[in-house]
């Protein structure tokens, strides 16, 4: 019996995609000049995740052990084709924002390392939650780090003017490569540090019970 | 395409818009495999090797198959499958011919199929409308940008393992920061026009 | 033997899955841009009539239909997408229209320009700055720096894009200032070339834009065939009545 509260907590916190397995770096810091983009991407990664390994998981006794990883790509392809016409036909203001990194979706690790760990090896309902999941847990991180460039590098957050009616200058540097990179070193170490403070407080309170 | 404006391509591809820290493409192995310049040394030149064959071969697959039977919806399929088995070809070329090498790159030369960096290449030769002679140099160019990328960026980190880091820092978090600053050192190349 | 016959099988039938699998997947996929090529088309069709009706005052009605084979200096190939010949509902002949997108500073902008029936600038819509940088490269997009492309007959503008150029955002504003002065030199070049008129149709019909860029006599790579789908971002910037369905 799968434990969805499990799952969702794991997706989301314990083994978030982008804090804390780091994985999924490119779109991570590419996309998040805006919130509102750092959210789009997310929404368009669940998707992908969840199609993806709902198929996988079902054609996982069917796909051979020895091409498995040329067979994941073929179809996690397929499925970002896919998608990618439909955002083309019916958002074409998403397609234009999120550019050329919907079509890179195919190689974020994110995809190939569920696929690979978790839908080739469970069941189509599981994996289809764990897909949900996961792409919850980093669409959060990309909507924070979104918000968080936005603020600092315009004053707004989606769009919506939150600094600039105090006079606040925006530091434009958020906005490019190098602040993209800080600012992830900066949120990541933030969880850091609060796993580990988690983790000490739980090893106080066991060494009391003992 | 002229001379000045194939060393136009190539400047701009190596330094204005690094593929790391202006394009953000192939960041996971960079930020992954960096911690020792000869390793990283090799990556690079591999990334280098395969950016520019599949950038020849994808932009000739997509001008004379994928355009003429109007399939460009299935670039993105194609490309990637094209990666994957220069990538297999590679792997077993250099399992024999030059193992040392193979070993040193372990796990991570089959994930050069995975670089973002590679399918990048090939989509933006073909957005930009590039013939197959110009995205071979691009995509040469490219990889030589993230090769420069990537050697740096391990000789950086070399130092700053030895440096007394916050331990919430510790690992990843300061590898981000480090790049944001070489980051910012490249961006300082933006204005150059050949 | 049999060791080979079993091995042969053993490859053969990782071979049919892999085959199989791709099969679907390219089925799949097939099947779903049967559905969207359609609706994508006419999502660009429709950004281009808002684009250039806008620009030629809102008028209601105005159709457009493409003008081929017009030669393109060499080193603009890329940036000139697509020359309109513009008509209003009763087909009298309205001016020109130029689509183009010049390489800014990270990505592609797309503008489009409109001329009048004697080749003066009568309005410049950028359409996208996605990857330019917010509050610096998009400010090509504002009304300070498109107003000073518009022609009257006093007052022209010059062939040097140096005298259009935002200062701190000279990578985008510069090759944007060139297509420009490239368009309205095609337009001139068209207007005094008289054969190349384009013949007034009693039904104007609108023709979908395909960025079909003609070839030139010189000889180089003019055959950029630049692939409709995936570089046609256009984004309808403004909201108008002017439709243009035909």
């Amino acid at each position: 019996m799968i434990n969805i509260k499990k799952m969702f907590a794991n997706g989301i916190i314990n083994e978030n995609p982008t804090f804390v397995q780091l994985l999924g770096m490119c779109p991570t810091l590419a996309v998040t000049t805006s919130a509102l983009n750092g959210l789009g991407m997310g929404v368009t990664v669940i998707f992908v995740l969840t199609l993806s390994n709902f198929l996988i998981s079902l054609l996982r006794k069917f796909i051979p052990q020895q091409v498995r990883i040329a067979s994941y790509i073929v179809i996690i392809s397929g499925v970002v084709t896919a998608i990618q016409l439909l955002i083309k036909a019916y958002f074409p203001d998403l397609d234009k924002s999120l550019g050329l990194f919907i079509p890179l979706i195919v190689v974020n690790c994110i995809i190939l390392a569920r696929a690979e760990a978790f839908a080739s090896k469970n069941g189509i309902l599981p994996s289809i939650f764990d897909g949900l999941f996961m792409g919850l847990g980093f669409t959060i991180a990309l909507t924070i780090l979104g918000i968080v460039r936005e603020l600092l590098g315009a004053g707004t957050i989606f769009g919506f003017d939150i600094l600039l009616r105090f006079g606040y200058t925006p530091i434009l540097f958020f906005i490019l490569p190098a602040g993209a990179f800080i600012t992830l070193g900066v949120l990541i170490a933030a969880v850091n540090s609060i796993r580990q403070k988690a983790a000490e407080c739980k090893r106080k309170k066991e060494a009391e019970k003992s | 395409m002229s001379i000045s404006a194939i060393l136009s391509l190539i400047v701009t591809a190596i330094l204005a818009e690094n593929y790391i820290f202006s394009k953000f493409l192939g960041c996971c192995p960079f930020l992954g495999l960096s911690e020792n310049p000869s390793n990283a040394l090799g990556m690079g030149c591999a990334v280098t090797f395969v950016m520019t064959l599949s950038s020849l071969i994808t932009s000739l697959i997509n001008k004379y198959i994928l355009i003429a039977f109007d399939l460009e919806y299935l670039q993105t399929i194609a490309f990637i499958l094209v990666i994957a088995a220069l990538v297999q070809l590679i792997e077993m070329f250099l399992k024999k011919s030059v193992p040392a090498l193979y070993s040193a790159l372990g796990i991570y030369l089959p994930l050069i199929t995975t670089n973002c960096a590679i399918l990048g290449a090939a989509l933006l030769c073909v957005q930009s409308g590039y013939d197959p002679l110009t995205s071979t140099i691009y995509g040469f160019a490219s990889g030589l940008g993230f090769t420069l990328a990537i050697v740096v960026f391990a000789g950086v980190r070399e130092k700053v393992a030895f440096a007394d880091i916050p331990k919430s820092f510790a690992g990843f978090p300061i590898a981000l920061v480090t790049a944001g600053l070489l980051a910012m050192a490249f961006a300082g190349f933006s204005g150059i026009s050949v | 033997m049999k060791k080979n016959n079993s091995s042969v099988v053993y490859i053969l039938n990782i071979a049919i899955r892999l085959v199989v699998i791709c099969a679907v997947i390219a089925l799949l996929v097939a099947t779903v841009n049967y559905y969207t090529a359609p609706v994508i088309e006419e999502n660009n069709r429709i950004a281009t009539a808002n684009a250039i009706s806008a620009l030629f005052g809102n008028k209601e009605n105005i159709s457009y239909e493409e003008i081929k084979d017009v030669s393109i200096p060499e080193d603009q190939i890329n940036t000139v997408d697509t020359i309109y010949s513009v008509k209003d509902y009763d087909g009298v002949f309205l001016g020109y229209s130029v689509k183009l997108s010049p390489t800014g500073f990270k990505g592609d902008v797309d503008l489009i320009t409109a001329f009048d029936t004697d080749g003066f600038i009568i309005g410049v819509e950028i359409t996208s700055t996605n990857d330019e940088t917010s509050g610096i490269g998009t400010k090509v997009a504002s009304k300070d720096f498109t107003n000073q492309f518009i022609e009257t007959a006093d007052n022209q503008i010059s062939d040097s894009p140096e005298e259009y150029i935002i200062s701190g955002a000279t990578k985008t504003s510069k090759p944007v200032s060139q297509s420009i002065i490239t368009a309205k030199s095609i337009i001139s070049k068209l207007i005094s070339n008289a054969d190349n008129n384009v013949e007034l149709t009693p039904n104007n019909k609108v023709e979908n834009p395909q960025l079909n860029v003609p070839e030139t006599n010189v000889n180089n790579n003019a055959e950029a065939d630049i692939d409709n789908t995936g570089t046609l971002d256009e984004n309808s910037s403004e909201n108008t009545d002017g439709e243009v369905i035909n």
